[in-house]
């Protein structure tokens, strides 16, 4: 049994560096997640992720730098501990959700009869009993995501890494997951979330970890990431039209409220008194750091 | 190592899961007993036919079984008195086969047959000399002690003369035995191996790979696989030689020969070994190949350059059974990718040296070593290879990295 001491973390990279040929995958990458905390790991597509959750599970090995988990290089038996569930996943189709399960948790060191019930257990929980003796192929998408986020979790892990657990699920499928991570979280499992999904990594996150062409372009907890990126956001609830008003560079819909966000020395005194002069019905106006989603732009450059 | 056992576990179920698998392992006997049963039929119904080409055989009767019906179909028999007389004719191609029967041939039942080939040949004369011993003995009236013998006139142990006349005894049922052997481990290898293939194609292609790699390590992935490989070929084997078993003591007319056709002791364990060896070397190299391979299709296409040398020896059967010393056949007993269906080859007629067993046994477990370092590291480089085949540097890379 692998016991984290106290003040130490689960997973530790740091400095890794992955080449394929010419061009490096990830450079100096350096990250820590403790203990019941949440990482999210976001960037665009290439940035370097995925080599960087293979890195620290060890499914590929670094040119350079150290991957740490429960503070020691990684060895056969943390991988009892860890769940992970990759983005390219899948299941043997062939065979049904309950045997894929039990198959997965004796992998993970599970004896037969452990794997049996927890599998029970797990598709119980996950709505899926009914489902249990069907093959995977015969299940839809969303049913296949929830039984692969079963086999993810099936035995208990202290390190889970997730890569886009939300994709293909619909909304009362998301609350669900949702509610297990929120429980695992509790629990004491440290969760790392990769996702191009920021309003779920400001939903579930504490700290947050930007990659980009394979290298950190942010790093830190959560509200510090975004206060640090200036008070450039004005979140306005309003009707009526919104375009074209002074010192805004950009204007995004967040649902019930639209962000504007201001353009480098923007006045947003300036910004409310074109809105008034309109004649716009504003029923609130809030100063703000700028989202997630906003910093990602500016920082990466790219449409999500 | 549960790990390995589990992988192992998975593996063996989900081959033996496979409807093509069961309908191989089950079909595989039925059409080996419709095909024995033909060529019985055949060589029954060629020993009343006069259509051949005819043949002089003589024999040596220090019995008194036969006294005459000498003409047998297309096989005129021509007596000796001595054995010497016999083989005089017989180096000088005036007779094609010389049989001896011994003094106590109604006890025994046991007849020499000499020839200056290996002995091993489908002309029949087995099947002559039975009929000539069976028309003797029902002339005789058959007395008591003859009862036996008319049940089993014949027990063949075959000899083959060199240029010189020095006697080699060849076994012909023995040989059967073992080119049946020869035959089910490569129908062995080549079925299970396929479906090692298809097994690493299907998880790369379903994504599940990734899932597996953070469970289990790529080297005891690939040694699970190989060992559940192992396990279904030898089970699927053991029900080939039950069935056979089974079928041979319920259709007893259709192998009379079986008690002079099993192995001793040690060439069983020689055989098992060799067995084992050929699974891991062929299931190492093939775990190696799936793991380049982008898709199942191109894991079978590339898969033809493992078992390409394996059916040479099954092409080239008769020539090695025939000239067991010959460079051809030894060049083949010491290359590993065709040792083990040679040495099975030649170990029923029993012509290999023991030197020579246990040369091609290093060389085939160096060979399994050389294998198992070599493909460990390109399966752990491009099990997460998807949709694009490592080029020869990459290879080269990974073996040099590890």
């Amino acid at each position: 049994m692998i016991h984290t001491a106290a003040g130490s973390f689960v997973a530790e990279v740091e400095g890794v560096r992955k080449s394929y040929g010419a061009a490096d995958a990830v450079r100096d990458v350096s990250f820590t997640l403790s203990p019941g905390e949440v990482l999210g790991l976001v960037g665009p597509n290439g940035a370097g992720k995925t080599t960087t959750i293979r890195i620290a599970l060890d499914i590929i090995r670094p040119d350079a730098g150290r991957a740490l988990l429960f503070g020691e290089p990684f060895h056969d038996g943390h991988r009892a501990l860890i769940g992970y569930l990759p983005e390219e996943r899948g299941l043997y189709r062939g065979l049904t959700a309950r045997r894929n399960l039990q198959y997965f948790g004796t992998l993970k060191g599970l004896t037969r009869a452990d794997a049996k019930s927890k599998a029970a257990d797990t598709l119980d929980a996950l709505g899926m009993s009914e489902h249990a003796d069907k093959k995977m192929s015969e299940l839809s998408r969303g049913m296949g995501q929830l039984v692969q986020l079963g086999a993810t979790a099936l035995h208990g892990p202290k390190l889970l890494i997730l890569d886009e657990p939300f994709s293909g699920l619909d909304p009362v499928n998301v609350r669900m997951v949702k509610g297990l991570l929120s429980r695992m979280r509790s629990e004491g499992t440290a969760i790392a979330l990769s996702t191009h999904q920021m309003n779920q990594v400001e939903e579930l996150c504490d700290r947050v970890l930007m990659i980009n062409k394979g290298e950190v372009v942010l790093y830190g907890a959560l509200d510090e990431v975004r206060s640090s990126a200036g008070q450039s956001s004005i979140f306005v609830e309003a009707d009526g039209d919104l375009r074209g008003l002074p010192g805004v560079a950009r204007i995004h819909d967040r649902g019930s409220r639209v962000e504007l966000t201001l353009e480098p020395g923007g006045d947003r005194r300036r910004a409310l008194a074109a809105l008034v002069e309109r004649g716009a019905d504003v029923r609130s106006f809030q100063v703000a750091a700028p989202s997630l989603e906003q910093i990602f732009i500016e920082k990466v450059g790219a449409a999500i | 190592m549960n790990a390995v056992f589990t992988v192992a576990a998975h593996e063996f179920a989900a081959i033996y899961e496979r409807r093509v698998f069961q309908i191989i392992t089950v079909a595989f006997p039925l059409i080996a007993l419709i095909g024995f049963a033909a060529v019985w039929f055949i060589q029954n119904a060629n020993d009343g036919d006069d259509g051949g080409a005819s043949a002089a055989y003589g024999y040596v009767d220090m019995a008194g079984a036969i006294s005459g019906h000498l003409d047998q179909g297309r096989v005129r028999y021509r007596p000796y008195t001595t054995f010497e007389e016999g083989r005089a004719d017989l180096l000088s191609d005036e007779i094609d086969k010389l049989f001896v029967i011994p003094e106590d041939y109604f006890q025994s039942g046991v007849v020499q047959s000499f020839s200056i080939d290996s002995g091993f040949q489908f002309d029949g004369a087995d099947s002559s000399m039975r009929s000539l011993l069976l028309d003797n003995l029902i002339a005789e009236g058959a007395p008591s002690d003859l009862a036996a013998r008319l049940k089993r006139p014949m027990s063949a142990v075959h000899v083959s003369l060199d240029s010189s006349g020095a006697p080699n005894e060849v076994n012909a049922p023995r040989v059967f035995f073992f080119l049946a052997l020869a035959f089910l481990l490569f129908m062995s290898l080549v079925t299970t191996g396929g479906f090692l293939l298809q097994s690493l194609g299907q998880e790369k292609e379903h994504r599940v790979m990734e899932v597996l790699l953070s469970s289990v390590t790529p080297a005891r992935l690939m040694i699970g696989k190989i060992l559940g490989l192992g396990a279904a070929g030898l089970t699927q084997m053991m029900i080939w030689i039950a069935a056979a078993l089974i079928l041979i003591n319920a259709l007893p007319w259709l192998f009379p020969d079986l008690d002079v056709a099993l192995p001793g002791i040690p060439q069983t364990l020689l055989a098992i070994a060799f067995f084992i060896l050929g699974y891991m070397l062929f299931g190492t190299l093939l775990a190696g190949l799936g793991a380049i391979a982008t898709t199942t299709q191109e894991g079978q296409q590339l898969s033809m350059l493992v078992n390409l040398p394996l059916i040479i020896p099954m092409y080239a059967w008769y020539a090695i059974v025939e000239n067991p010393a010959s460079l051809f056949t030894k060049v083949l007993t010491f290359f590993p990718f065709t040792a083990p269906i040679v040495v099975f080859q030649r170990l029923g007629p029993g012509a290999i040296e023991a030197w020579e067993v246990a040369a091609s046994l290093l060389i085939l477990a160096l060979s399994v070593l050389l294998a198992v370092f070599i493909v460990s590291r390109v399966f752990r480089a491009f099990l997460l290879s998807y949709g694009k085949r490592p080029s020869i540097k990459q290879l080269w890379a990974a073996l040099r990295e590890g």
